[in-house]
């Protein structure tokens, strides 16, 4: 009998870095280490489910910038050499640790590069979406969407229309995507502030997402706790976080990721071996990186590490699922006689934990899947299909709130990163001045200046390259992408307002930052 | 790009609040103020238009965190420029809505309590989470 519902939402997510003038460009790697590591390993293990009859249901945000990468034909050429290249390294490392204790997962590496490889030609047809079509189109998971590039609402809300634009925009590159509007929509950063509820009901956004507080703050008290979503006064549901879930998976230091015979992120060969041997599989000027071999397991808290053993650490993800099944079983039977309807527990995690930072992750969710389906007693389920079994929900006005550091927005406003603000300001101003001025009368050439700067502001307004700053990596990057973003704002404003066209310079931005080849700059006027 | 004065204000956190200013060297000539020694004076309102705080600035472009109490609905900032010894009113802050942080019903119920102290803004120690 089923006592209560599990909602997992995988939020899937990294900005737009695309750099053609470039062979290798290190920040590129972010994309290619997140399909190699989670986006691919995770859509096997659906298939997998699903070719076992293992009902699952899944909630995914497909972020508008990772949509637009996964679909550049630029940057997909590059992660077909970036595979290519690992199954050569992995082939070299199978002669290198023939007499080695190493020979065994030196023999998994290669074979998880090969499979990957297989999975991408086939199943995927050479593009990750088809994959995530593929099982949307089945009802099996829900896509959702996010802000156009991840803009950190709130801070932006100054201009009103530059969040407005977030969204419509966004919706767009779903319907692109994904031919058809998305139902929800994860809040970059699940941030949210008072009255956003009217943009997302005007876009035709019917559920979002809370951290915990965002719902336990609000107006009135909501009844069922984070166990029920509620309805905001313009009419969108909102679901919350249950955060004893999310604290059992998310955290390094308590939860399953931690366990000491999981893949150690931080060892790889990239570092380990000798510069000589290693030098064409990492930055071509020299800088080692990360190149996703990695031989040993966590072990313990010392620099001390034995070899990784695959088998073990998969065998390990069956018993945390067990655990984390037991444990939510747990929880609902607490909570279950506290609410007027079955308990629902909603857990989001970044979806780059599971199998980039967390490797065995996939495998994890994989085997919670089974483990509900076994059981019958919790139903993994969507927001749409809790929404169709549930329609009428509690009214409330949610809390003003975000899933950062101490749940406000210092992590996107601090003494790092407070000099951008005035900037995306000042560029979303004369963006929505620029749109009421030439929203009849642009030019061809007029047009395509419009469009590229609302490319340029959109990708300035990042919250990514805030999160960067304030964390101190690759803080130089995200400094130098905001400003970049900033200068190209301006000399496009500047050609416009002074009617003159650099040919050269407005190419190279337009290849570089080629992000919505449907975009209308109109999104930023009133009347739009 | 438009030379405007800026007065900005953004919440941080349910203690502490952002802002932001730029005033043009126009603007100041217009009071017969010299740019380069200019006196700014900042009020910070609540929604009923009372006077919480007040600091000041010699920058015509700067920035500050104004630390505040929660207990308010809403804030805004009065600008005024010094002269002559006489506050000169220059323009406004968008207002902005504080965080409330507290539970809005006096009657909580189990399942609130726990799930404040169960689920009380949870904090990634992980790589990777925000």
């Amino acid at each position: 009998m089923i006592k209560g519902y599990w909602i997992p939402v995988l939020h899937s997510h990294l900005p737009f870095v695309k750099h053609p003038q470039h062979e290798n460009f290190l920040e590129e790697s972010w994309l290619f280490e997140a399909i190699t590591e989670c986006y691919i390993p995770l859509l096997r293990r659906l298939k997998r489910l699903e070719d076992e009859n293992v009902e699952f249901a899944l909630t995914i945000s497909v972020t508008p910038p990772l949509s637009e990468m996964l679909d550049d034909e630029h940057l997909m050429q590059k992660y077909e050499n970036y595979l290519k290249t690992l199954i050569e390294l992995g082939e070299k490392e199978l002669i290198r640790t023939k007499e080695s204790d190493y020979h065994n997962v030196a023999k998994f590496y290669l074979d998880f590069f090969t499979q990957t490889k297989e999975f991408f030609d086939g199943f995927l047809n050479k593009n990750i979406l088809n994959g995530y079509r593929y099982f949307y189109d089945k009802n099996s998971i829900e896509i959702i969407t996010c802000g156009a590039t991840h803009g950190f609402l709130p801070l932006l809300s100054v201009n009103e229309q530059a969040v407005r634009a977030q969204i419509k925009v966004a919706v767009e590159s779903h319907k692109k995507h994904f031919n058809k509007a998305p139902k929800g929509i994860w809040l970059p950063e699940c941030a949210y502030y008072d009255s956003l509820d009217a943009i997302l009901k005007e876009c035709g956004i019917e559920f979002f997402i809370l951290d915990a507080h965002g719902l336990l703050y609000a107006t009135p008290s909501p009844k069922n706790g984070v166990y029920a979503p509620i309805v905001t006064p313009n009419n969108v549901t909102a679901f919350a976080r249950d955060n004893e879930s999310s604290k059992q998976v998310w955290s390094s230091k308590d939860g399953y990721p931690g366990d000491f015979c999981y893949r150690d992120f931080y060892r790889d060969i990239g570092y380990d071996l000798d510069f000589e041997y290693i030098k064409e599989y990492i930055n071509p000027d020299g800088v080692r990186v990360f190149t996703g071999f990695k031989y040993y397991k966590i072990t313990g808290n010392s620099d001390y590490k034995e070899i990784y053993d695959p088998s073990a650490a998969s065998q390990k993800t069956v018993e945390h699922a067990q655990n984390f099944h037991f444990n939510r079983e747990k929880q609902i039977g607490h909570i279950a006689h506290m609410t007027d309807r079955l308990p629902a527990i909603l857990s989001p995690y970044d979806a780059e934990l599971f199998g980039h930072w967390w490797f065995e992750g996939p495998d994890f969710l994989y085997n919670v899947f089974k483990e509900m389906a076994k059981n019958k007693v919790i139903k993994a389920i969507t927001p749409v299909q809790y929404l169709s079994m549930y329609p009428q929900n509690q009214e409330a006005t949610p809390h003003s709130s975000s899933w950062g550091d101490k749940g406000y927005f210092d992590v996107w406003l601090n003494h790092s990163n407070d000099w951008i603000y005035r900037h995306l300001h000042e560029m979303a101003d004369t963006m929505s001045e620029c749109a009421e001025r030439y929203f009849h009368n642009a030019n061809e050439q007029q047009n395509r200046v419009l469009n590229q700067m609302a490319r340029e502001l959109l990708l300035a307004q990042s919250s990514d390259w805030a999160f960067l700053m304030s964390t101190q990596t690759a803080a130089e990057y995200s400094t130098a992408r905001t400003n970049e973003h900033i200068h190209n704002f301006f000399k496009l404003a500047d050609m416009l307002e002074n009617n003159y066209f650099y040919e050269e310079f407005f190419s190279l931005v337009s290849e570089k930052n080629s992000i919505f080849d449907f975009l209308d700059f109109r999104v930023y006027s009133a009347n739009f | 790009m438009n030379l405007r004065n800026k007065l900005v204000l953004m919440a941080v956190n349910p203690n502490s609040s952002f802002i932001y200013w730029e005033i043009t060297d126009k603007t100041v000539e217009e009071f017969g103020v010299d740019p380069k020694n200019i006196e700014l004076l900042f009020k910070l309102f609540d929604e009923k238009h009372h006077e919480i705080l007040e600091f000041d600035s010699n920058f015509a472009l700067g920035d500050y965190y104004i630390n505040h109490e929660n207990n308010h609905k809403a804030i805004y900032v009065k600008l005024f420029l010094k002269v002559g010894g006489r506050l000169q009113y220059i323009l406004s802050s968008n207002i902005i809505k504080t965080l409330d942080k507290t539970i809005k019903s006096s009657k909580h119920s189990n399942l609130i309590d726990d799930g404040i102290s169960e689920n009380l803004i949870y904090t990634s120690t992980l790589l990777g989470g925000r």
